[in-house]
């Protein structure tokens, strides 16, 4: 829904009646502009206190609900004016239309008497009503439908997106926190479906893997091998989990170790050196990733080759001739045998082909003898017959199993291997040559990069502090540390799974007999349900993550293109299976060092609007309430901001201090304004230290 | 957040897996859809995988619905 | 399709129960890609390429171990369902270059006499398979290490014959 207007009354620092307390807004960006302790903070409190009870204790530094809140939520002046027995009622009406232009009114009460000077006796809890509109009236909503009304304002979990403070951006975007993008994405797109297939075949499998086990162990003769055996395969599975999770997890610590180092370089003075050293660091690791995984991919496909590029049949040539001996004296017989029943002669059926036996006809000539055949004559009659070969049905009855089209087929198509089979042994041996040679280039790629790093840690060494200097080579030491943890965690997991196998293997060996094919179906089908499964989500992830990055590149720009001192992208990086981590980048790739503030906050800002855009209605159907969002950034950096919010959301009401001495009439069209307000505390008695006289006013600013 | 079953298929049919588990070609697989049967008991089950969970059945209907169709 | 072509792809080979360890041990069963395939120490994807392996080896070797009808077996596909066509084809045309399968009379032969002729082919598909599998379950007992060997299978067929 979209927020048509809010109004309080003696609500904190609101003091008075709803008339005097009212923000009414439009589409596009409202703002309200007001000094730092002005009233922007109570305003968003009201918005969150309507629909959930809650208000920001700024000493806890949390939401609060009311019965803890309890009269702090009453404005001073309002309890102070309040006589002894008397009571202050608060309130806050929020009212709220559809996308069908339906109108919603939620008003939360609540009220305390005054027992004393200092002394309330509050309510147990405020009252929250709801009312449509229906015709020209308001008409009060049951309350059961209550809960789905106040999500249709907004949905729970698009909430923390949708709705917050400048002061929490850091917390909703956390560089350092490898789960920061995947509890957004969770949260907001759809791939728990994912992950919940994931775990049903899981289950499936285990189910259907167990069954076919037990069928097995029932055929079992020799039942304490079997309980070893089995114990032994659960065992092993475990480790193999086991193992697979140690794996990832060294792989991220690689990643992140890299990161480091990768940040400790960018602060080297020495810009030429370094970024030729980067540069090459760079090539020579794309190469060693692409080495690596031609490698594993030849490997991965050797033995298959044997079958796809035939190597198999490396020595079938002799074979292959005496079948072409025994075949050519085969379809010679075969052709005599054809022949002798048809025309008594020992030509095939079409030789000469019959264009030519016409031809012979036209010209009244044989054209093999040379010999007249003029029309009518025996001569012509006996070339004419050639046309009629092959068709009489007797032809077919010559044999009970007419072979020859099996045998010739089979004959022409193994014909086809002989250049294959002659050029095999060259084709292993270049197959050889390559593993070879991709060994060679990764160890000669490998000393070149320890060559490189050596060389940063010597730059280094030259212009900074002990302390970096350390804190590099303890980075560098975790990074082959942990390299070398994925290596040997990888063999390790070779070895478990060849145990698997043997295992399995010496079990089915002590089965005599056979169990249902169904249960080894069952087996296999949903082994292969979940490996798919698995891949699937981290393919769907992947994508959401590129979607992701483009999308928020693209509001950063928008929001920084007229901002020259601002460079770098958005970059979401990988560090294992499901997990990325976001950086900022510069054109090269390179972390950029020491961003300042305001690019930082840019950065969470785009990234955090991206990820609500990425389901489209979500910015049309819902309106993005912000709190000092720039409180943290200087002011050249707020305008693209401001611009893009204007374009990106059907409506967003942002409380800020920026614009307070501004003339927004020329921004109006750039940010697509709805309402401006600036609001502003008074204090009639000229006290400004008397919470008890305090009040806010609030003007409307006419575009 | 309700899914749409023919994404969920299609994002399974499209995966680099599915590829190298079944040996399918682009035509085959271009050929798989919800509406059409096929005689394949794996893509069978795999069907039924996505229409029993997007219909927002348990996890043991969704198993029993793939046990069902791999007993037949 | 003829009769004589239905029966030959028809045919389902088999092999000594004694191999089947062997069968099982080097064959993937039960699903799974190429990278799982490799990392569970499986050189073929399925018992019918391991046969075919077998038969190549077999025939190279120009080794054949018959079949007796009191010999334990156990059969898997029928070549019908052999992939790839065109090598399944090739080692049908070395069986008949290399039995007696006769190519001439077969096409003036009764139901009765063909079954002989595809018996004649069916036992040397399963003799020269028999006897790679033979060889190569040797090979192995003789030195155990050999089945860590990732290149083994590669290794073999690169032996001059």
């Amino acid at each position: 829904m979209i927020i048509d207007s809010i109004s309080m009354k003696n609500f904190q620092c609101y003091y008075g009646e709803h008339e005097n307390n009212n923000f009414k807004f439009n589409k596009g960006l409202n703002l309200v502009i007001g000094d730092n302790g002005g009233g922007k903070s109570k305003l968003y409190d009201a918005f969150y206190w309507v629909l959930y009870d809650q208000v920001f204790h700024s000493d806890r530094r949390e939401f609060v609900k009311t019965k803890i809140y309890q009269e702090n939520l009453l404005s001073d002046k309002a309890k102070n004016e309040c006589s002894i027995g008397g009571n202050v009622d608060v309130e806050v009406i929020l009212i709220a239309s559809t996308a069908q232009d339906k109108l919603y009114k939620i008003s939360r009460i609540y009220s305390a008497k005054k027992t004393n000077d200092r002394e309330w006796e509050c309510a147990t809890s405020s009252k929250l009503i709801v009312d449509e509109m229906k015709s020209t009236r308001w008409s009060t909503v049951s309350r059961e439908k209550h809960d789905s009304i106040l999500a249709r304002v907004i949905p729970n979990h698009l909430k923390p997106y949708m709705w917050f403070q400048g002061e929490q951006v850091d917390g909703l975007m956390d560089f350092r926190d490898k789960s920061t993008l995947e509890k957004a994405i969770n949260l907001l797109s759809n791939i728990h479906v994912y992950d919940d297939l994931i775990s049903i075949t899981k289950n499936g499998f285990d189910k259907a893997n167990k069954s076919l086990i037990t069928a097995q162990a029932r055929l079992v003769k020799d039942k304490d091998k079997a309980e070893k055996l089995t114990a032994s395969l659960e065992k092993n599975k475990k480790d193999i989990g086991a193992k697979k999770e140690a794996i990832e997890k060294n792989r991220e610590d690689y990643e992140i170790a890299k990161d480091k180092i990768d940040e400790l370089i960018g602060q080297i003075e020495d810009a030429k050196q370094k970024e030729s050293l980067k540069a090459e660091n760079n090539e020579l690791q794309l190469k060693l990733d692409e080495e690596n995984k031609q490698l594993k991919n030849i490997y991965n496909s050797l033995h298959k080759k044997m079958f796809s590029d035939f190597w198999i049949l490396k020595n079938s040539q002799k074979h292959f001739d005496k079948f072409a001996d025994k075949y050519t004296r085969y379809i010679s017989t075969h052709n005599k045998l054809t022949a002798a029943e048809n025309h008594k002669d020992v030509l095939p059926v079409n030789v000469p082909q019959p264009v030519y036996v016409e031809q012979m006809l036209d010209v009244e000539k044989c054209l093999v003898c040379g010999r007249d055949a003029k029309n009518g004559t025996d001569e012509y009659n006996h070339i004419k017959k050639l046309l009629e070969r092959g068709t009489k049905k007797t032809d077919v009855s010559i044999f009970k199993n007419d072979c020859s089209s099996i045998f010739s087929k089979l004959y022409n198509d193994c014909l086809g291997f002989k250049q294959l089979i002659i050029s095999t042994n060259e084709r292993i041996e270049n197959e050889f040559n390559k593993i070879e040679e991709l060994k060679n280039n990764i160890i000669k790629y490998n000393k070149r990069k320890k060559e490189i790093s050596d060389n940063f840690e010597d730059l280094i060494d030259d212009n900074k502090s002990n302390n970096i200097v350390n804190s590099f080579r303890t980075h560098e030491m975790n990074r082959d540390k942990y390299q070398s943890l994925v290596t040997s965690g990888e063999a390790d997991l070779i070895r478990l799974e060849k145990n698997q196998s043997g295992y399995e293997n010496e079990f089915a060996k002590l089965v005599k007999g056979e169990v249902k094919s169904e249960l080894e179906l069952a087996n296999t089908i949903f082994n292969n349900l979940h490996e798919i499964a698995k891949c699937t989500r981290n393919e769907v992830f992947n994508k959401l993550i590129e979607e992701l990055e483009e999308n928020a590149n693209d509001l950063f720009g928008t929001m920084t293109e007229k901002n020259m001192s601002i460079t770098g992208k958005i970059k979401l990086k990988k560090i294992s299976n499901g997990h990325y981590i976001p950086e900022i980048v510069d054109k090269n790739g390179h972390i950029l060092p020491s961003p300042n503030d305001s690019n930082i906050i840019l950065v969470k800002l785009a990234l955090i609007m991206s990820i609500i855009n990425s389901r489209g209605k979500w910015s049309e159907n819902y309106s993005l309430i912000l709190d000092a969002p720039t409180s943290k950034m200087a002011e050249k950096y707020t305008l693209g901001f401001y611009e893009t919010l204007g374009k990106t959301f059907k409506q967003s009401i942002v409380t800020t201090y920026d614009f307070i001495d501004s003339d927004l009439n020329n921004l109006k069209e750039q940010f697509n304004l709805g309402s401006v307000y600036i609001i502003k505390s008074l204090y009639p008695n000229g006290d400004r230290t008397d919470r008890t006289d305090l009040s806010i006013e609030i003007n409307k600013v006419e575009l | 957040m309700k899914c749409e079953r023919e994404d969920v298929l299609n994002n399974f049919l499209k995966s680099e897996k599915f590829k190298e588990i079944t040996g399918f070609t682009e035509d085959e697989i271009n050929n798989i859809s919800l509406g059409s049967d096929s005689s394949d008991v794996f893509i069978e089950s795999l069907k039924k995988l996505v229409i029993t969970y997007c219909n927002e059945d348990s996890e043991m209907q969704v198993l029993r619905a793939i046990n069902t169709r791999i007993n037949t | 399709m003829n009769l004589v072509q239905e029966r030959i792809y028809k045919i389902n080979p088999a092999y000594l129960k004694d191999f089947d360890e062997l069968v099982k041990v080097h064959s993937q069963f039960g699903g799974g890609g190429t990278d799982e395939k490799f990392s569970r120490g499986k050189s073929f994807s399925n018992a019918y390429e391991f046969y075919i392996y077998a038969f190549f080896i077999g025939l190279y070797r120009d080794e054949k171990k018959e079949i007796l009808d009191d010999d334990n077996t156990k059969t898997f596909w029928e070549i019908e369902n052999w992939k790839p066509r065109e090598l399944t084809d090739y080692l049908i045309v070395c069986a008949i270059a290399e039995s007696d399968f006769d190519m001439i009379m077969l096409e003036q032969m009764g139901e009765e006499d063909i079954k002989v002729q595809i018996k004649l082919l069916k036992n040397t598909i399963e003799g020269f398979a028999n006897a790679g599998l033979s060889y190569i379950n040797n090979k192995l007992n003789k030195e155990p290490d050999l089945i860590d060997d990732d290149m083994f299978f590669i290794n073999l067929l690169s032996d001059d014959y």
